[in-house]
């Protein structure tokens, strides 16, 4: 009865989920850092109707 | 000299009709282009190219302090279809400059064919070493909004990174942004308003509408709070831009205050010619009574005679001259004193393209440009009234003349109107048109005792910016270098 809604719907959590959730924290973050640039590829890939080659792709000099 | 990323940035804001004018934060961007531009430090080399519409990538190579570099790669769901190479981009989209300000209902009249309501623009560049990460995403929800996420990821520092995230509204009326960002947690809120303009113009019939004199007032303010530090922040800033009403050439004013840290700043640009811009900027603090005095100006070459026009080719992305480019096989284009790419009105008069300027010295005389006279107007319909009848084709006329002919066509508003239009548009095209080699600027502050140099331009197939910032030393009273360096880009 005293209790107030504050401390009612307070999630505790563990010592343990708090590092996991840190971890996978941590982890998506990483995957995002390295996976933006190859995602941004992919999307200027996948949009042109003749797919190009990976190298005309990624090189920035232009293909002869 | 903008990198490729961010002209295709801006190519992309072009096609889908996103007015980067109406944004608070680029409401000095006139001046800020001939005063506060940036020199080159070191040696850098950028190579970027378009592997398809939709996708490009960029290296570029530094060697300041150690040799470092970054990849970039950008993608846009919108076909980038008029973009230009460093061979056949116009100066004119390819650097900063003074940016010509229209009345929202002039640019949104162009017929809209396509919605780019679903649009965005992802772009990712990596630095090495250190593999830091630059991102930007932005997600166009409307035609009139867009989120826009910026963001800086390094796993070599503590913080990792910060990320700033933008919701964006802009429509000819007004525009407003609500900004937060991850560091301090800071918020705020952006907005800036048009006078004299409506929302609902675009479904009347825009000829039907007088444009008056092309000029824009704007009014915008931007508030902050840093949540986690408690700090406020404001200021708020005003423009007009306007066109002489007897030569079409054009100027902007702008009156930037910010009541806290009690700093006002006022600038004043004017395109004084179609190559050569003039900017000042007066600072003031009115609690430390401190001041400063920023003159700054731009200077255009014009390219060599054979220019890659008479060849049948255009140097131009711009959006008002796309038709040229179709033109330019139908016309016979005749050598003129000085290289442009003529528009269209006046390149159905060969026997006048003598006669560039809207009014021009020549043969010391001024003669007006008779495409510009109402008669000849182009696209008009209206025939002239008689007193600027045939016989002012190329006659003489005095200076005195000319204003004159002003006024009396002033006695007919519509014609004024048409004669305004034309004299404005035709400086307007000639701005556009005219094929540029190289630009020098040059700005100077009085109290921070510097000036800068820039030069850039077109070498070969490359665009090269070099630069020099020399000041006084306030202590030994010696000039000295502060920056220097040359940046090459190429790009096709």
């Amino acid at each position: 009865m005293s209790d107030s809604p504050v401390n009612k719907y307070q999630i505790t959590l563990s010592d343990e989920s708090k590092e996991r959730i840190a971890k996978v924290l941590d982890y998506s973050k990483t995957i995002a850092h390295y996976g933006f640039i190859p995602f941004v590829l992919y999307l200027g890939w996948s949009s042109t109707s003749n797919k190009p080659s990976l190298f005309n792709l990624l090189s920035p000099f232009p293909s002869a | 000299m903008y990198s490729y990323m961010e002209y295709l940035q801006k190519c992309f804001n072009k096609t889908t009709n996103w007015n980067e004018d109406n944004i608070f934060s680029n409401i000095t961007a006139s001046s800020e282009a001939l005063l506060e531009f940036p020199i080159p430090n070191g040696l850098k080399m950028e190579a970027s190219s378009k592997a398809t519409e939709f996708s490009a990538s960029s290296l570029t190579l530094s060697n300041y302090h150690s040799i470092n570099g970054s990849l970039a790669y950008l993608y846009s769901s919108v076909p980038l279809k008029n973009t230009m190479g460093t061979k056949e981009i116009s100066l004119q989209d390819a650097i900063a400059g003074f940016r010509i300000l229209e009345p929202s209902f002039t640019t949104s009249k162009r017929k809209i064919n396509k919605s780019f309501s679903k649009s965005s623009l992802l772009y990712g560049r990596m630095y090495f070493p250190g593999s830091a990460l630059e991102a930007m995403i932005i997600k166009r929800f409307s035609d009139q909004t867009q989120f826009l996420i910026k963001c800086i990821s390094n796993p070599h520092m503590d913080k990792s990174g910060t990320m700033i995230i933008y919701f964006q509204q802009n429509r000819p009326k007004y525009s407003r942004e609500i900004i937060y960002s991850t560091n301090d947690s800071l918020l705020g809120i952006r907005w800036l308003y048009n006078f004299g303009t409506s929302d609902n113009l675009t479904s009347l019939n825009s000829t039907l509408i007088p444009k008056f004199d092309n000029s824009v007032i704007s009014v915008g303010s931007e508030l902050w709070y840093a949540a986690r530090t408690m700090s406020p922040g404001f200021s708020s800033a005003f423009r007009y831009s306007t066109r002489s009403t007897s030569t079409g050439k054009p100027l902007t004013m702008t009156l930037a205050v910010n009541p806290i840290l009690g700093h006002l700043s006022s600038t004043y640009t004017v395109k004084t010619s179609v190559a050569s811009t003039f900017s000042s900027k007066y600072d003031f603090n009115f609690f430390s009574y401190a001041s400063n005095l920023s003159l700054g100006f731009e200077f255009y070459n014009y390219s060599k005679a054979n220019s890659s026009f008479i060849n049948g080719e255009i140097n131009s992305s711009s959006e008002e001259n796309k038709h040229l480019r179709e033109l330019a096989g139908n016309h016979h284009i005749q050598a003129s004193t000085i290289p442009f790419r003529p528009h269209a009105s006046i390149t159905n008069h060969d026997q006048n393209s003598l006669i560039i300027n809207p009014i021009q010295n020549y043969d010391n005389y001024y003669h007006i440009n008779p495409n510009l006279l109402p008669q000849n107007a182009h696209g008009s319909g209206n025939t002239g009234h008689g007193e600027s009848g045939g016989t002012r084709n190329r006659t003489r006329t005095g200076i005195g003349a000319g204003i004159g002919a002003g006024i009396g066509a002033g006695r007919n508003k519509n014609k004024k109107n048409v004669h305004l239009e034309s004299v404005t548009t035709a400086f307007q095209n000639l701005v556009n048109d005219s094929d540029f080699s190289s630009v020098l600027k040059v700005s100077s502050s009085l109290n921070d005792r510097m000036i800068k140099l820039l030069w850039e331009g077109r070498v070969k197939d490359f665009l090269v910016s070099t630069g020099v910032k020399l000041s006084l030393n306030p202590a030994t009273n010696t000039p000295e270098f502060n920056r220097f360096g040359i940046t090459f880009s190429y790009a096709c």
